[in-house]
């Protein structure tokens, strides 16, 4: 007992100055100005974040519990997706996997070609000289100011007479053709290798083919898959598109299959089945922004400082 | 321009065949000017080669892009309804024209056009939060890196899947309603009036596009100078000085780009109120944007009028893009 205390005395003594020190020292203001926007920041984040804990919350909670003010429900129930498992079988062939499967069918392989096709004419463009390069380029820009909203209709036609509205090839197709603003993007980072490189395998032998395959592509390799990401989102979340191009029920993709699930009655009950459906369409989303984050933000700041 | 000449006339087609690849980048003009083929071993076949690589992307914008384009003039003039060819169908002449200025359906047109500008409020109201949000996150402190994505989140989402939950949040019986009443308050037509619709449509953009703007800003930060904001802070100016005066000049480039892309987008809104208004336009129209207007009469089976409606909303937005053109070509000359 004796030596325990013995040991505690001379700890309690060297800490007396410590908390002396502390209250002369005031609290910097930059501090106080981190309590407050981190406090404002936080608030922020409820409301962007609410919409999403709401529609989960929905899902978990019977139909006749939406139209009140609580958000956590009092009776927890996974009605919403047995009920959106049966609609969707019903009204679909293959129900909500066909849905998912569509979805990918329409996205994945549609993307990596896409990459592919936009990565060889970005290098055209950046390192290659041939005859009428300047003016393509020019024209191919101008391409991206027509708004869809002008060609739409008559694409719907096209599609239409080539036979390809009744499956999903009406949205895959065009897609082999490359986009331009990825090849707008590639072709910047095209730009930053010097010539050096592309030359010394030129001189070693390869065609342009493999040189480009295998020198200068693996350099871009980094830009290439923001692009990829970036493009399976805009062509997983696409409405428009779908909507006028896809005419068969059995290859809607899951945007439309959800906005179908939306529309059928108007009725309270088909809530809880159409937020089951939207949970689903959002969780491939959230998987790839969980997993890339740093890359989609990245792009975001490299079109800032080129902007 | 003489020495220019005088530097690229010894270049001789023997010297560059022996390897010298290096005079090319000596004349100041490879850099600006259309630079000859080189008849370099090197070089050989690159003609070819670049329009190999180039072609799917020509073929694709002939097909899917070029062709429509044409339908879509074409359209105006005749009495197309989408199923049978084009050229088979009855000629309009002027009456597609007529109809969307003046006619029958001008009334309904000028008033898509309205709704897009009022759904587009948003705007600005979202590049005043963004430049805040993004001074807030732009300090060293705990958290910021969750702070940005937390509020990018949204902007990466399925849209149907996030109108959707908007939907039955604000619809008459729902959460919003059944929260004010809770309150206290009165329920309010959140998409059944003409204001309730206004207001829903701009805080669900709000919601949508802040994170994206907000990041914009934070990149564009990093090029103010920190100095000048120091030797201003040692004069006294206040924060909301050095904000008005320094940083928002500093990201000019930042907010007209934004503005301008913005603009574009939203003159081609359809999708928010569409599925946020059930797949339709809501009390007299209001939900109706100007894509909407032109799906709309796709759904009638009147592509003529479509198409009209259509090459306003194309003509807006070339002036758009022509006046950006210009601004950025005067901010290059000033460079």
């Amino acid at each position: 007992m004796s030596e325990e205390t013995m040991t505690v005395v001379p700890e309690t003594t060297e800490e007396i100055p410590a908390p002396v020190k502390r209250e002369k020292k005031p609290i910097p203001p930059h501090l106080i100005g981190n309590i407050i926007i981190t406090v404002v920041l936080a608030l922020g984040s409820v409301v962007m974040l609410f919409p999403f804990l709401w529609m989960l919350l929905a899902t978990l909670k019977p139909w006749n519990e939406l139209a009140t003010s609580h958000i956590f429900p009092r009776e927890w129930t996974l009605y919403s997706f047995s009920d959106m498992w049966t609609w969707c079988n019903k009204n679909m062939q293959g129900g909500i996997i066909r849905g998912f499967f569509n979805s990918v069918l329409t996205t994945v392989p549609v993307v990596l070609v896409q990459i592919v096709v936009s990565a060889f004419a970005a290098y055209a463009f950046a390192k290659l000289q041939f005859k009428g390069k300047n003016i393509v380029f020019l024209l191919m820009l101008g391409t991206m100011m027509i708004p869809f909203s002008v060609i739409m209709l008559p694409q719907a036609w096209l599609f239409g007479a080539m036979k390809l509205t009744r499956g999903p090839l009406a949205i895959i197709i065009p897609k082999f053709f490359g986009s331009i603003t990825t090849v707008f993007f590639l072709r910047q980072f095209f730009y930053s290798i010097p010539d050096s490189i592309s030359e010394a395998a030129r001189l070693d032998g390869a065609g342009y083919t493999r040189t480009f395959l295998s020198v200068l592509l693996p350099l871009v390799m980094p830009a290439l898959a923001t692009q990829g990401i970036l493009s399976f989102i805009g062509n997983w979340n696409d409405f428009l598109g779908p909507l006028l191009f896809v005419r068969s029920r059995d290859w809607y993709t899951l945007p439309l299959l959800v906005n179908r699930l939306n529309n059928g009655g108007g009725s309270l009950e088909q809530v809880p089945r159409t937020l089951a459906a939207s949970l689903i369409s959002l969780v491939p989303i959230i998987v790839v922004f969980a997993v890339f984050q740093k890359k989609i933000i990245g792009s975001i700041v490299f079109s800032a400082v080129k902007g | 321009m003489a020495t220019e000449n005088e530097l690229s006339v010894p270049v001789s087609e023997e010297t560059l065949s022996e390897g010298n690849l290096g005079e090319v980048s000596v004349s100041p003009k490879a850099e600006t000017g259309p630079i000859k083929p080189q008849k370099s071993y090197l070089r050989r076949g690159e003609n070819l080669i670049g329009w190999l690589y180039i072609s799917p992307m020509i073929v694709g914008i002939l097909v899917f892009t070029a062709i429509p384009l044409v339908m879509s003039v074409m359209a105006i003039f005749y009495n197309w309804n989408g199923i049978v060819g084009l050229i088979e169908s009855p000629p309009a002449k002027f009456d597609n024209l007529k109809s969307v200025f003046g006619g029958l359906n001008s009334d309904l047109y000028w008033k898509s056009i309205l709704h897009t500008l009022v759904f587009a409020i948003q705007l600005p109201i979202g590049l005043v939060l963004g430049l805040f949000l993004a001074l807030g996150m732009n300090r060293d402190m705990h958290g910021v890196q969750a702070f940005r994505v937390i509020y990018y989140l949204p902007g990466v989402m399925s849209i149907v899947a996030i109108s959707i939950v908007w939907q039955n949040m604000f619809a008459g019986d729902g959460y919003i309603n059944s929260f004010l009443t809770s309150l206290g308050m009165k329920p309010f037509g959140w998409l059944t009036t003409k204001a309730g619709i206004g207001i829903t449509v701009n805080l669900l953009l709000v919601w949508k596009g802040v994170g994206y703007t907000t990041l914009m800003f934070i990149a564009g930060l990093q090029s103010v100078s920190t100095d000048q904001i120091e030797a201003a802070k040692i004069d006294g100016a206040s924060g909301w000085t050095i904000l008005l005066k320094i940083t928002v000049p500093a990201l000019y480039p930042i907010i007209f780009y934004l503005f301008v892309t913005g603009l574009m987008g939203a003159l081609q809104m359809f999708n928010e109120p569409f599925i946020l208004l059930g797949d339709g336009y809501g009390p007299d129209n209001f939900g109706m944007t100007t894509v909407g207007f032109v799906y709309y009469f796709f759904g009638e089976k009147r592509l003529g009028i479509a198409s009209v409606g259509a090459w306003v909303l194309a003509v807006l937005i070339f002036i758009i893009t022509a006046i950006q053109m210009y601004v950025d070509k005067k901010k290059q000359e000033a460079e």
